[in-house]
């Protein structure tokens, strides 16, 4: 048995005793920390996703970023085509650009003394990516479904930058700490409440929308995952608005989970993580980095670290406090409590 | 469809630059007497080489039969450094999270010679990506998952080792003035880089490791070369440009 619990050298040497060494739990910064560090991860995939030899191509841009204009309004529509037309005659130059800016981005964020710049940076590469990559991820299209990774990838990138940013303010949850509860709470409202919204749009509750759109994603997809998703899209053959309504329901119950105690919020969150990784697979095809055409693992990972960010803390019981110091060092010194 | 050329080189000069440390290190480690991780360092030069063949195949010095083998030996010998690790004492078992990753590692480079099946006729790599690196179109990858939870271990492993690796060494002082010594929870995996290193053991983190013995001493470029935080910088090399190639396989 394995102990994974963070938060200080005696835990390390914990390994496979668990239960030879006390059990400390981890700080809010060192919870952060670990998130912060997935979601360096997800950039440095995104990176080495944006290297792929298709990306090389001007395929990148007429079969990627072009078709993203499509029923957007004209203003945001040119102004894409515009950019897959520099992206069109410059394939290798921008693709190089984009792939370093998103290491970058990644090793960042990763780096402690330059976390905050790489975040922020971070929130202005999403925007832009947002707005000229992904059509402002459909949602001003009408087509717009969590099912296909709305409201956009990229733009959970910039929210999650702002949600774990380093702050050493107090919160109940890790998401609370640098913008406050409430503050917290409106955007997890804002993100699955449009998420409902979306899931209802007249596009999407036809009785073969549903099906037709997660069908669509197994083209090209291994054996396996193509069977789960045609399997997955049979089940919602003809009832596209039943299937719809449920989904949005569902979703509304984890919209809701922030307003809610601590303990149905953990269900509901758990219940969010569950939904993420449905989203991923069957809706996103693992944000379809089979075809080598994926830029991004999609909305499904990016959802889930979301979720793990409003995961209630526990307050700490009188008399198991953690030690105050860590390597005979204030505790503010310890690696994770950054 | 391949990579372009250029950015097969940049990483495989990175590999080769890589696996040059790597030797230097352990010489350097014999000449001066220091302790460094051998296997690891020795890995390193392998895994070096091996991908910047993969990468350039005219820099591909063994046939992929051999490098099969010389990887199916390194696994297994991480593998058997685990399972010791997981019986021995609290130090041993410290030395499991560093032993870990690279079993991970040796895996996924015998994945990779392995899982390509019908590249081009003649390749370097005798059935490895060699030049069909990027997916040619008769090339088919077999269990292309596996492919990607590498990918995303190797990204998870990078960040992790990046995270407890400063920007500088340190340059004098005590342990315990070091303040960023990364040890500890997650840092294990890469801070045992140095359990090895006669240097690391105060901290067991890749800074500054000669800054215990007194001020100054981390100015000496060969303590410099020898540190484990110069070979955390390795593990990151190795991780990332692993990935790299296992994400162009999925394809």
């Amino acid at each position: 048995m394995s102990e994974t619990t963070l938060g200080g050298p005696e835990v390390a040497l914990s390994l496979g005793r668990a239960h030879s060494v006390p059990k400390v739990r981890r700080t809010p910064a060192e919870i952060r920390r670990l998130l912060q560090l997935a979601l360096a991860a997800l950039w440095l995939l995104d990176g080495l996703l944006q290297l792929q030899p298709f990306m090389f191509t001007k395929a990148f841009a007429t079969q990627i970023i072009d078709p993203t204009a499509q029923g957007n309004p004209s203003a945001v529509a040119h102004s894409i085509t515009w950019s897959a037309g520099i992206i069109g005659h410059h394939p290798v130059g921008t693709n190089a650009a984009f792939a370093a800016v998103q290491l970058l981005l990644g090793l960042g964020i990763a780096c402690r003394p330059t976390v905050r710049a790489a975040l922020a940076a971070s929130i202005g590469w999403s925007l832009a990516v947002w707005w000229f990559g992904e059509g402002l991820g459909g949602i001003l299209t009408g087509g717009a479904s969590p099912l296909s990774g709305a409201p956009g990838g990229v733009i959970l990138y910039a929210l999650l930058a702002v949600l774990l940013w380093p702050t050493d303010r107090e919160g109940p949850f890790p998401a609370a700490r640098p913008v406050g509860a409430v503050a917290a709470r409106g955007l997890w409202l804002l993100l699955w409440g449009s998420l409902v919204f979306f899931t209802l749009q007249s596009a999407n509750t036809g009785p073969q929308d549903m099906n037709a759109m997660i069908a669509g994603m197994a083209d090209g997809q291994p054996d396996w995952l193509g069977a789960i998703i045609k399997h997955s899209a049979s089940l919602v053959a003809h009832r596209g608005l039943a299937a719809s309504i449920i989904l949005a329901a569902v979703l509304a119950l984890v919209a809701v989970a922030v307003l809610l105690p601590p303990a149905v919020r953990r269900a509901l969150i758990v219940l969010a993580l569950v939904l993420a990784a449905v989203i991923w697979v069957v809706g996103e095809a693992m944000g379809g980095v089979f075809g080598g055409q994926g830029t991004d693992p999609n909305s499904g990972p990016l959802l889930a670290l979301i979720a793990l960010a409003y995961w209630p803390a526990t307050p700490r019981r009188p008399g198991r406090r953690r030690p105050e110091t860590w390597r005979g060092r204030p505790r503010e010194h310890s690696p994770l409590a950054r | 469809m391949n990579i372009p050329h250029w950015l097969a080189d940049i990483f495989a000069a990175i590999m080769l630059a890589t696996a040059a440390y790597c030797v230097g290190r352990l010489v350097f480690a014999r000449l001066r007497g220091r302790h460094v991780d051998h296997d690891t360092d020795l890995v390193h030069v392998l895994m070096g080489v091996g991908m910047a063949g993969m990468l350039v195949s005219d820099l591909n010095p063994l046939d992929g039969t051999v490098w099969k083998a010389v990887f199916a030996v390194t696994t297994l010998w991480f593998a058997g450094r685990v399972a010791l690790g997981r019986h021995g004492d609290d130090r041993a078992r410290l030395a499991l999270r560093h032993h870990v990753p690279h079993l991970v590692l040796s895996g996924a480079m015998l994945y990779m010679y392995l899982a390509p099946s019908g590249a081009r006729a003649g390749s370097a790599s005798g059935g490895g990506m060699g030049d069909a690196m990027g997916g040619s179109a008769s090339m088919v990858v077999h269990y292309p998952i596996l492919a990607l939870v590498l990918a995303l271990f190797l990204c998870g492993y990078a960040v992790i080792v990046i995270d407890r690796t400063p920007l500088v060494a340190a340059s004098g002082g005590t342990p315990d003035a070091r303040g960023t010594a990364p040890a500890a929870p997650l840092g294990a995996c890469c801070a045992v880089a140095g359990a090895g290193d006669t240097e690391a053991l105060p901290s067991a983190s890749g800074a500054g490791q000669d800054g215990g013995r007194g001020q100054g001493r981390g100015q000496n470029p060969v303590r410099s070369l020898l540190a484990p935080r110069a070979a955390n910088c390795c593990d990151i090399a190795m991780s990332v440009t692993m990935a790299f190639m296992l994400i162009t396989l999925l394809q």
